[in-house]
């Protein structure tokens, strides 16, 4: 057992912990990357709902099937990787719910109205722009621009080539610089 | 440099500005290279621009991690509590009743029913007058014992099929097959032994002065007025079992007009 002064336990360490049935290794691993999976999750998501949701399938998923995660990898590009599949998921179950005009998934989006937001918010514009980008669009920016992720482990996480992955972010890279500049957003 | 390059350079400048990425010693004079192809190129100068507000914005939205949404309070425990929650079984695929599927079921166990009944329906009913047969009819235990064994595989056919579609339906095209015949004793019945059914009963052998249409009409009348859970396309499937119509019917009479006149 691990006690709470071992509860800073590097990856292959908690690993183990988990693999052992330590009831605290569970709760370190959702304290250490709760923020980052609940991220990914609502920003693919755009609904706090659905992203509390899909996190919690995530780190279900992810001590549930310890056994067979490579102790030698790190563990956050592999919970994301789940959080990423729960959320293509989630998003695919939306898609045949709702119907093509469906408003749930603006339900938790920003304002996106033109002419209402402050084209000195940089930030807020890119955000507005990124949760306009089509699913995949978004989660390759996400995941290399927020998550820090690799092309490759992006590319493991998303089951597709480097080469396409290079190219989802390239494309969403033109549309969002597109999009701001088409909502009169400009450098200073 | 193309613009082909152009827009290659511009991602790697864009991947360098990430935390902890470094852009490289070649760098100041890639950036010099991209600046002087925007001079040069008009629609590359409009991509330029773009690029450089997106960099700036870029910045700007890494650079606010405190706005980042966060889980709510107590997730944390909830997820600890689902893991404690018993594992849903896997195995073992769920059932699914389509409408169509079940009603293609239903219509290939009536319809290999009908295929053994239908000719017998359609047959006139002998009439005491009629003059014999001289052929020598084949023996009555012979015949019966051949269309049991039909009936048999047909039955336990649909059961299959039936079976992958729709429990419920299976049970329903059963019983209608089964409603079709006299399922009395038979005594000649163990000359040809019924094919193997998941019920294990005896398969109903046909005796034409026992079969009972008005069981199919019962039936049909039942499925067409919406019986559930058979869809539109199933009663309309099974309109066909309201009422046989064994006659030809007659062709309406019309008073008979003098023509040109």
């Amino acid at each position: 057992m691990i006690g709470q002064a071992d509860l800073k336990m590097d990856d292959p360490v908690l690993v183990e912990a988990l693999r052992s049935g330590d009831p605290l290794a569970s709760r370190e691993l959702i304290a250490r990357f709760q923020g980052v999976v609940f991220g990914l999750c609502y920003r693919m998501l755009n609904h706090r709902h659905d992203a509390e949701d899909a996190m919690q399938e995530t780190f279900i998923r992810a001590i549930r099937g310890i056994f067979g995660f490579d102790p030698s990898r790190p563990i956050r590009p592999w919970l994301l990787e789940i959080a990423a599949n729960r959320c293509r998921t989630a998003l695919a179950l939306r898609a045949r719910r709702l119907p093509p005009a469906g408003g749930r998934d603006v339900e938790d989006r920003a304002d996106v109205r033109p002419g209402l937001s402050d084209p000195d918010d940089l930030a807020g514009e890119l955000e507005r722009a990124v949760g306009r980008l089509r699913p995949e669009y978004r989660l390759v920016f996400t995941l290399y621009h927020e998550q820090n992720l690799s092309y490759e482990e992006i590319a493991q996480a998303l089951e597709r080539p480097v080469g396409t992955v290079k190219t989802w972010l390239h494309r969403a890279r033109v549309e969002l610089a597109e999009e701001l500049t088409s909502r009169g957003v400009h450098r200073s | 440099m193309n613009c082909r390059d152009f827009d290659r350079i511009w991602n790697q400048s864009l991947d360098a500005d990430r935390p902890g990425a470094s852009p490289g010693p070649a760098w100041p004079s890639l950036e010099r290279d991209l600046r002087e192809h925007a001079e040069s190129c008009p629609s590359c100068r409009v991509r330029h621009h773009r690029f450089e507000t997106l960099r700036q914005a870029l910045d700007a939205w890494t650079g606010r991690p405190q706005l980042r949404p966060a889980p709510s309070p107590g997730s944390a425990d909830r997820i600890i509590a689902a893991l404690v929650r018993p594992e849903p079984a896997r195995g073992g695929r769920r059932r699914i009743v389509r409408p169509r599927v079940a009603a293609f079921a239903l219509a290939s166990a009536a319809a290999a029913g009908l295929a053994v009944v239908g000719p017998r329906l359609l047959e006139p009913k002998p009439t005491t007058d009629a003059p014999a047969s001289s052929a020598a009819p084949a023996s009555p235990s012979l015949k019966r014992g051949l269309l049991g064994a039909a009936v048999g595989d047909a039955t336990a056919a649909s059961w299959e099929l039936a079976l992958l579609a729709s429990e419920p339906a299976a049970r329903l095209g059963k019983e209608m097959i089964d409603a079709s015949f006299d399922a009395d004793a038979d005594a000649d019945a163990d000359l040809f032994p019924p094919a193997d059914t998941p019920t294990a009963t005896d398969v109903p052998v046909l005796d034409a002065d026992s079969f009972s249409p008005d069981l199919i009409n019962q039936m049909g009348g039942l499925l067409a007025e919406g019986v559930r859970p058979l869809s539109t396309s199933a009663r309309r499937a099974f309109g066909f079992l309201r009422a046989p119509n064994t006659e030809k019917p007659q062709r309406p009479v019309r008073p008979s007009a003098g023509k040109g006149a």
